[in-house]
């Protein structure tokens, strides 16, 4: 299979300047290596703030990293001009989590879904006609009806909107999609639709999926691979059902466990807040974590390289085949 | 869109009527205008005698009908010190007002709406913090500081424009740059902001996502909305233009209403304060009549409101 987007090692924190005060600086993606294959869907899960957008963006261009590399297509962002990153950014999309602030209130939708026709003239389809004609394509692909593309975003209903900016991100049959939390502004019932939407999506178009989400469940439903992020970092990665049904990592078992379930006993565990500072060294995880060791706190625990399939980074799992 | 503006439109009649009726009433009420308008030295029967010969000595609702019904024809009253018609008073200062107030408007856009934009886009930056600190200073130094300090600097030190009167394009120079740059500061405060918030709408982030060019996102995508709250504090200045000149053109010895209205005030002419009151509120109400319909040019949302379904 054929790799549409490879990271690695990728950082990037942010940085505050204040007046007569030291600089305030939050690192937000600490170390991420990752990689799509054509037609594969990767999901990366974590609670908020663990940098999930921020790698998103990183991984789109929109943001520089610190360091680390991110190649698109066989193509090396960081080193590609600005028009040749431009030009690039036909093969990549964004869906956001917010379908109404994804959505220039201004313009009518159909105008703004066809936009980037307009924009990479190379190809081919920026004539009105044609245009037209994708437009009428795309707007059936995510089962809009052509008429909605007169109308304004307000005049859209949640799932519409969100249709609309699915249809606007796969105009111009991108090979990579990064989907930012593209259901969880939806009601269940919408969020149903637009997943079974992706599924199709996905089958047909080929693309590589980025999909990030908070929500183990939506997941579960579209990824074909799980990464689940903390902090910054990758704590584990594997398949879907490797990583979901046989969490390794203490984080990844927190999280299943707060999933609510209708087993008796197996119902959300209490919240254990993330501790405010991010340790200087060691595992970020180790503050939180049941099976915290005297190591977690000095080092960071490397990732697993033993199976593709399923790859954890903690002592507890990787110590015992070190250890005596 | 042509319901909207009547409606519009026949709203800002009706508060134009409700603010002059009421100042009229405000002007009358409690206050013997002979005793003011003369002085209080003078005899009880010459404060009668004058309000008689100016109807002073009638009912209020009388005066008002009176008062309404040539206004409603083009009479709005004679000045007390000469005689003339009040009407005439705005016609001879209105032009020098306007002429101040546009040159000073323009200056006010053409000066604030590009620094705001350009903090905005380069937002935390040395051009960002340069500019916002000149907006701050600009905002919080009275005009006519500004305007005596310009004044100082370009006609006594450098000798380059004339101080005061309007008789030259010169003579306009520095009261319209002081009225200028007083307001480009708010101005840029508000362009700042509002692109600010524009520019972290996702859409914003959709259409780099996309590959639009950087000019493109922000001219194109995000300064059209921007627009909406400028547009609202343009029209809040605008509305004000006429009033603020007041100092100004004191400071600059500018012949126009502003100058008009102190004299008046200070004579007691009632009817000239009066037709002056109502052109400043004529004023205010008409800019934002112009907002409201360049609200729905700007925004498609109030366009269709009439078929919207949520």
């Amino acid at each position: 299979m054929s790799l549409v987007l490879k990271a690695d090692g990728l950082f990037r924190s942010f940085r505050r300047h204040r007046f007569l005060s030291p600089e305030e600086v939050t690192p937000a993606v600490r170390g991420v290596d990752l990689a799509v294959e054509a037609g594969e869907c990767l999901g990366i899960v974590g609670e908020s703030g663990c940098g999930k957008s921020t790698l998103g963006r990183l991984l789109l261009g929109l943001l520089r990293p610190d360091s680390g590399t991110v190649r698109c297509l066989d193509q090396q962002l960081n080193l590609l001009p600005l028009s040749g990153l431009r030009r690039l950014r036909s093969e990549m999309a964004l869906v956001h989590q917010n379908p109404l602030g994804a959505l220039d209130p201004r313009r009518p939708v159909g105008e703004q879904i066809a936009e980037p026709l307009l924009i990479h003239r190379h190809l081919g389809l920026s004539a009105r006609a044609d245009r037209a004609l994708r437009l009428e394509e795309v707007l059936r692909s995510v089962a809009l009806d052509p008429a909605l593309a007169e109308r304004y975003p307000h005049r859209l209903s949640g799932g519409q909107r969100q249709r609309v900016a699915l249809a606007r991100a796969l105009i111009t049959r991108p090979k990579l999609l990064v989907l930012d939390e593209p259901v969880s502004a939806l009601d269940v019932s919408v969020q149903a639709q637009i997943l079974s939407l992706l599924q199709t999506l996905k089958a047909e178009s080929g693309a590589g999926l980025v999909f990030i989400s908070h929500d183990l469940r939506v997941v579960r439903q579209l990824a074909d691979r799980v990464a689940v992020m903390y902090r910054g970092r990758i704590v584990e990665e594997g398949t879907t059902a490797a990583v979901l049904d046989n969490p390794q990592h203490p984080y990844t078992r927190l999280l299943r466990g707060a999933v609510p379930s209708l087993v008796p006993g197996r119902r959300i565990k209490a919240e254990i807040r993330p501790p405010a500072d991010l340790p200087d060294k060691g595992c970020a995880f180790a503050p939180r974590c049941e099976k915290v060791h005297a190591l977690c706190r000095s080092q960071f625990p490397a990732m697993t390289l033993s199976d593709r399939e399923h790859r954890v980074a903690c002592f507890s799992v990787s110590k015992p085949k070190v250890a005596v | 869109m042509t319901a909207y503006l009547l409606r519009r439109t026949l709203r800002a009649f009706l508060t134009l009527w409700v603010a002059v009726t009421f100042f009229f009433i405000l002007f009358r009420i409690d206050v013997d205008i002979g005793v003011m308008a003369l002085d209080l030295t003078a005899s009880q029967e010459a404060i009668e005698a004058f309000n008689e010969r100016w109807g002073f000595d009638r009912s209020l609702p009388d005066q008002y009908l009176i008062w309404l019904s040539g206004a409603l024809q083009g009479d709005f009253g004679y000045s007390f010190r000469d005689g003339r018609p009040a009407s005439e008073w705005v016609s001879e200062r209105l032009p020098k007002t306007l002429e101040l107030s546009l040159a000073g408007f323009t200056l006010m856009i053409l000066i604030g709406v590009p620094a705001g934009l350009m903090a905005a886009i380069r937002n935390g930056t040395a051009m960002d913090r340069t500019i916002m600190g000149l907006a701050a200073a600009g905002y919080s130094l009275p005009s006519f500081v500004l305007g005596l300090t310009l004044m100082y600097v370009f006609a006594v030190f450098l000798q380059l424009l004339p101080s005061t009167g309007s008789t030259t394009w010169a003579h306009l120079v520095l009261p319209a740059a002081t009225y200028g740059f007083t307001g480009a500061a708010q101005i840029a405060r508000y362009t700042r902001a509002a692109m600010l918030e524009v520019l972290g709408k996702p859409y914003i982030a959709a259409a780099r996502a996309s590959g639009a060019p950087a000019n493109a996102v922000v001219l194109e995508h995000a300064a059209p909305n921007a627009a909406i709250p400028v547009v609202t504090m343009l029209g809040f200045s605008a509305g004000q233009l006429v009033g603020h000149a007041v100092i100004v053109e004191t400071v600059f010895a500018w012949p126009g209403l502003g100058q008009a209205l102190i004299s008046a005030v200070a004579n007691r002419d009632l009817a000239v304060v009066q037709v002056m009151v109502m052109i400043f509120a004529a004023f205010m109400i008409g800019a934002n009549l112009i907002v409201d319909i360049l609200y729905g040019v700007l925004d498609p949302r109030i366009r269709t409101a009439g078929g919207a379904h949520g």
